[in-house]
């Protein structure tokens, strides 16, 4: 019934507002680097003198109806001069665009230097999006390009501390983003437990990350959507790029396979510690495996005007063992089908097939009489069709649905001990998530713009599999189990259902001044079950199962945008609060791991996140960048936790300060700088300590949670990159970087924990205690890496 | 740092395994002169810590062995009163078991309450309930505690080891012994070097059945191995016993006990051992956690401290030989 009253929804909507577009003619098409064919996503078509617009969308098209006529059509995109093209309209016309291509071959284009307001004209608002040459100008850590390092430097998102996996946005743990590549989720973005990400910054041509204002064709996580799309290839030549970097070497090569119609990218990487190393290990170090890879591929074929495929992959692994005694590794694969396919000039459509896997394997043990062998996955197959109705220069409409089967395999471990084998894997789970959306971005006038819609979100937990059913325990102690249920293969064990209602709205006071608004619900039927401060690669995805409900948000945003000085500066303003519930928290002792009752050691709690964000960017000129300023509290509610009262959750920072700064000064040198501010992290200290049988335990007599805050975080990164001499005759470009981070050696507090001394006490003597500050970073890392293209 | 014992228990704290890892990996940066050693550094600092009201702190491990039985009560102290903790030496304490027998702990003056055996009668019995009574300052305080039994054990192994990520050439020990028939037995295995109970916390070695906690569901198997090599010394940093030297050498005296606790009391030790050792979880941290013990007083908003259990004995001993 539901699914139904939506669909009356939507043709309703739809039937609505075509009823305006009669006598119209439609100029459609694909907007592109001229340099290598790559569409640009998110440039922008204005008609001057109707003072309309549209947008191109993810794959470069754009679409927008017109009355007959003679008009001006200006094309821009950030980074590129805007082209201004006049065209008599009189039929349907298809007008590709390529963007910075030489004049030559654009006769009868002129280019003009127009204002470039986007970010106060269009609807979006809590967006972030960061174009890849501006991250590949950031100073980093050794060096190398990072994709989630780099969006750390954005209001609004931050870490639980230096080498920490994932990232917090607006007072949400890590599990609550939703980190896309090519549309395949990515469920555990990092190499080496935190350092570094496993985007291959050559393969990347779009990072955005959605922070609120979630438009409804985005689903499934509470706090942010980080949509990485990945470069066509380019299409036009041959293309080699690489590096040598501190950690990785990285070469990739794309290529048109049929120009203008089909190419290709393929991206590797590879850290070679290990390689350099392994002369020098010995004992128990030789023969040790410690790497780090991956791989990402994409190729597209344009089979006609109307059809365009993609194909696109990713498989990364790290890697490491020490002989026999012990080996462990971890990765994500991904692949994505998407079929683009227009129905008409105003109708694009496209359908997404992907695969997404995340697994880890550890193995111990010299022989097969003595062994433990351990592994979990999950795994996730999609569909998902998407259509975008064009319908005037005043409504675009989209429509479209996802559905998701999920394979969990939480634990399969089976130790072998004296040659007597024990199996403690865990059932497997699956699930399946369906969605379906519609979404309309419409005009009312120049001033105001609006983007309604409504998502409605299903959770089957299937079988086949056992279903536990826990009895009550004090709060905060682990329930037991009381009785349980089997279920059969595809036989449903628990469904959960959401509406979920978004809505922006855009004021424009001024050419450079606006208001916007927003309003999201969102619901995640996924949990990563994780207690550590920073989260582990042995973390598992759960279901929401007939224990664990889906967990809710609904989040308000207000936001002021303005330019100055023609557009020369950028300023925003937003605030925020958002509230969640069905939060997972964990008992005390909790056992996450390989523990078949683990839903009777979660506990269910509430959430509320508040704050203000600012941010002052200028886009141009010799010296460029961006202020950020986060003022925000991100606080949880679990009964039995902290006296049932609210407390600061692990990551919330009062304070996060971030400038990054370029400096251009001639053609060759580009200098830039990050420096951060950020409130100490909450954590929690014991108050007293006792003795049991010799031990000095810590105990915390008001229990409560994270009441104290470890001392501010800041540190200075320098970078400068020297490019090679330019000369038209040679293909090779060389780049030099050179860069330190933390410039003035600050150890910078990670956190902070108590111990009783690491020697041995002899009975009846008094045993000392200490607090101990844990730096991951201790002093300055200077690196150098060159980079090439041919 | 060749944590032996650290990658034993790494098979079920995963998180510790990661860290060792991690530990590793920087040593090898270290060795390419990438970061020298720069990395993951910690230092002893002064913070100040919230005041709090002290508490009654009961320690009353007791066991079948005939041998004294020490109760100790005492009060709880700032984190950093580096000092032994004030005893309480006003109480009555007393154990009755489920049949009405009587056990009187007399006072020591120094907040230690014994009972000494009678010829070779060990304290307690396999099967019977029993209940601690402490009268303290017009209140009282109960906690009540089963004893279970515990497996014997088969035999204690010596091996020579030659140097790999575990640790350096030398002798390693294990101990073999089955569990009890039936989910939910919980022990705590003690081993002692040379008479010296290996009482470092990383050196609490807990089995719930075979394996690590109760999720696991090893009944009635032969513990397994980070159980049985848990018997080995967790190294002494800053001295002769350190982590370039093997736990054992030819000569040393090995004595393996198990004592058999209650669920309530391996979840205790649990907790204890995981906020004592937090420290070496490094960005794995888990939050801090108090205890949950099974004493209760008789004034229902006064929090009690510590843990009252009865546990039977199992135990052997070996002398270290040339391997």
């Amino acid at each position: 019934m539901n699914v139904k009253t939506l669909l009356l929804l939507v043709l309703f909507l739809t039937a609505g507002v075509t009823a305006f577009s009669q006598e119209n003619f439609t100029v459609s098409g694909y907007i592109k680097d001229g340099n290598n064919g790559e569409t640009l996503i998110g440039a922008t078509v204005f008609v001057k003198e109707l003072n309309v617009g549209a947008t191109s969308n993810e794959y470069g098209f754009y679409s927008i109806s017109i009355p007959a006529g003679t008009y001006t059509f200006e094309y821009a995109y950030l980074g590129f001069e805007t082209l201004a093209k006049t065209m008599t309209l009189n039929a349907n016309t298809t007008q590709d665009i390529e963007m910075g291509a030489s004049a030559a071959q654009l006769a009868e284009v002129v280019v003009v230097s127009e204002a470039k307001d986007q970010n106060v004209s269009n609807i979006e608002m809590s967006v972030n999006k960061l174009d890849i040459q501006t991250i590949q100008k950031m100073p980093t850590l050794l060096g190398e390009v990072e994709i989630i390092r780099s969006i750390q430097l954005l209001p609004g998102v931050s870490t639980v501390g230096e080498g920490a996996t994932g990232f917090n946005v607006r007072g949400g743990s890590i599990d609550q983003n939703l980190v896309l590549l090519d549309e395949a989720p990515v469920y555990n973005s990092s190499h080496l437990f935190g350092f570094f990400s496993v985007f291959n910054p050559d393969a990347v041509k779009d990072v955005k990350l959605y922070k609120g204002g979630i438009p409804a064709r985005y689903g499934g996580r509470l706090s942010s959507i980080l949509d990485v799309r990945m470069k066509e290839g380019n299409s036009k030549k041959l293309a080699l790029k690489g590096g040598i970097g501190s950690i990785f070497s990285r070469f990739s090569v794309e290529a048109p396979i049929v120009k203008d119609k089909a190419s290709f990218i393929v991206a590797g990487r590879r850290s070679y510690i290990d390689l350099l190393a392994g002369p020098f290990l010995s004992g128990g170090l030789e023969g040790s495996v410690l790497n780090f890879y991956d791989l990402t591929l994409k190729t597209n074929y344009n089979i006609d005007d109307k059809n365009r495929l993609f194909l696109s992959g990713y498989f990364g692994r790290d890697n490491f063992g020490f002989g026999e005694a012990a080996g462990f590794n971890w990765g994500n694969g991904t692949a994505t089908l998407r079929w683009n396919h227009l129905f008409s000039d105003k109708l694009f459509s496209n359908i997404t097939l992907y695969y997404s896997d995340y697994d880890y394997e550890i193995s111990f043990g010299e022989d097969a009489t003595n062994s433990f062998d351990w592994n979990a996955q999950i795994v996730n197959y999609s569909i998902k069709p998407e259509l975008t109705y064009f319908i005037n220069p005043k409504n675009v409409l989209r429509f479209g649905g996802q559905a998701i089967i999920y394979d969990f395999e939480p634990g399969n471990a089976i130790g072998v001990s004296e040659g007597e084998a024990t199996d403690i894997s865990l059932d497997k789970q699956y699930g399946l998530e369906g969605g379906i959306y519609v979404e309309n971005e419409q005009d009312l006038g120049s001033k105001v713009k609006i983007n309604y819609g409504l998502r409605f979100s299903l959770f089957n937990y299937l079988g086949e599999g056992r279903a536990y059913d826990f009895g009550d325990a004090p709060a905060g102690t682990r329930r037991p189990v009381t009785s349980f249920q089997d279920f059969d293969q595809w036989e449903s064990i628990q469904t959960y259902s959401n509406f979920e209602p978004r809505f922006s709205i855009r004021y424009q006071m001024t050419p450079t001044t606006s208001i916007k608004a927003s309003y999201n619900r969102m619901a995640q039927y996924l949990h990563l079950v994780s207690n550590t401060t920073a989260s582990t690669p042995v973390d598992v995805w759960t279901p929401s199962t007939n224990n664990i409900k889906p967990q809710l948000a609904d989040q308000v945003a207000l936001g002021y945008f303005q330019n100055f000085n023609d557009n020369l500066y950028e300023f925003s303003g937003e605030i925020y609060y958002k509230s969640m519930d069905n939060l997972v928290d964990y008992i005390d002792g909790a056992d996450l791991l390989l523990n078949e009752f683990l839903e009777g050691d979660l506990l269910t709690g509430k959430g509320r996140a508040y704050g203000m964000e600012l941010m002052m960017k200028k886009n141009e000129g010799t010296f460029n960048g961006w202020i950020s300023y986060t003022l925000a509290r991100s606080e949880r509610l679990v009964e039995g936790v902290n006296d049932d009262d609210w407390y600061p959750s692990r990551f919330d920072q009062t304070h996060n300060l971030s400038l990054t700064a370029f400096y251009e000064p001639g053609k060759r040198w580009t200098f830039s700088s990050n420096f951060v501010l950020i409130s100490g992290t909450p954590t929690t200290f014991p108050t007293s300590r006792f003795e049991q049988q010799g031990f000095v335990i810590p105990h915390n007599a008001n229990n409560t949670r994270n009441n104290v805050r470890i001392p501010v975080y800041h540190r200075l990164d320098l970078s400068a990159t020297l490019e090679g001499k330019k000369n038209e005759e040679r293909r090779w470009q060389g780049q030099w970087v050179f860069s330190i981070y933390n410039v003035y050696s600050r150890r910078n507090p990670f956190s902070i924990f108590f111990r009783q001394d690491q020697n041995r006490i002899m009975p009846g003597q008094a045993v000392n205690t200490e607090a101990v500050r844990l730096s991951v970073i201790g002093n300055f890392i200077p690196a150098i890496s060159y980079n090439f293209e041919f | 740092m060749r944590s032996f014992t650290l990658l034993l228990k790494a098979i079920i704290m995963i998180t510790n395994i990661t860290i060792l890892y991690k530990r590793r990996l920087f040593q090898v940066l270290a060795l390419l002169g990438l970061s020298v050693g720069l990395w993951n550094c910690q230092d002893t600092i002064d913070v100040a810590l919230d005041d709090a009201p002290q508490l009654l702190v009961v320690d009353a491990w007791l066991n079948n062995l005939p041998e004294a039985q020490t109760i100790r009560l005492s009060l709880t102290q700032p984190y950093f009163d580096n000092k032994l903790s004030d005893g309480i030496n006003d109480a009555t304490v007393t154990i009755v078991d489920d049949q009405g027998n009587m056990t009187t702990f007399q006072g020591q003056g120094d907040g230690n309450y014994t009972w000494n055996p009678t010829g070779e009668e060990g304290l307690g019995e396999v099967g019977r309930i029993y209940t601690l009574n402490i009268d303290w300052d017009g209140k009282t305080y109960t906690g009540t505690a089963p004893m279970t039994g515990a497996p014997p054990i088969d035999s204690i192994t010596q091996e020579f080891r030659v140097d790999d990520i575990r640790g350096p050439d030398g002798i390693y020990c294990q101990f073999f012994a089955r569990d009890l028939v039936g989910l939910g037995d919980a022990y705590w295995i003690k081993t002692y070097k040379n008479g010296q109970f290996l009482n470092k916390p990383q050196e609490i070695n807990l089995a719930f059945d075979a394996a690590f906690a109760p999720g696991a569901e090893a009944d009635a198997l032969i513990f397994i191995p980070p159980i049985r090599e848990g018997v080995n010394r967790f190294p002494d940093p800053d001295t002769d016993d350190n982590d370039e030297v093997a736990p054992w050498n030819p000569g040393d005296s090995i004595r393996v006990e198990i004592h058999s606790i209650t669920p309530t009391a391996f979840q205790f030790l649990t907790i204890a051992r995981d906020q004592m050792t937090n420290g070496d979880n490094t960005i794995f941290a888990i939050p801090l956690a108090n205890t949950k013990g099974n004493m209760k007083s008789s004034q229902a908003d006064e929090d009690v401290l510590g843990m009252f259990n009865m546990a039977a004995v199992a135990r052997l001993g070996d002398r270290i030989e040339e391997q």
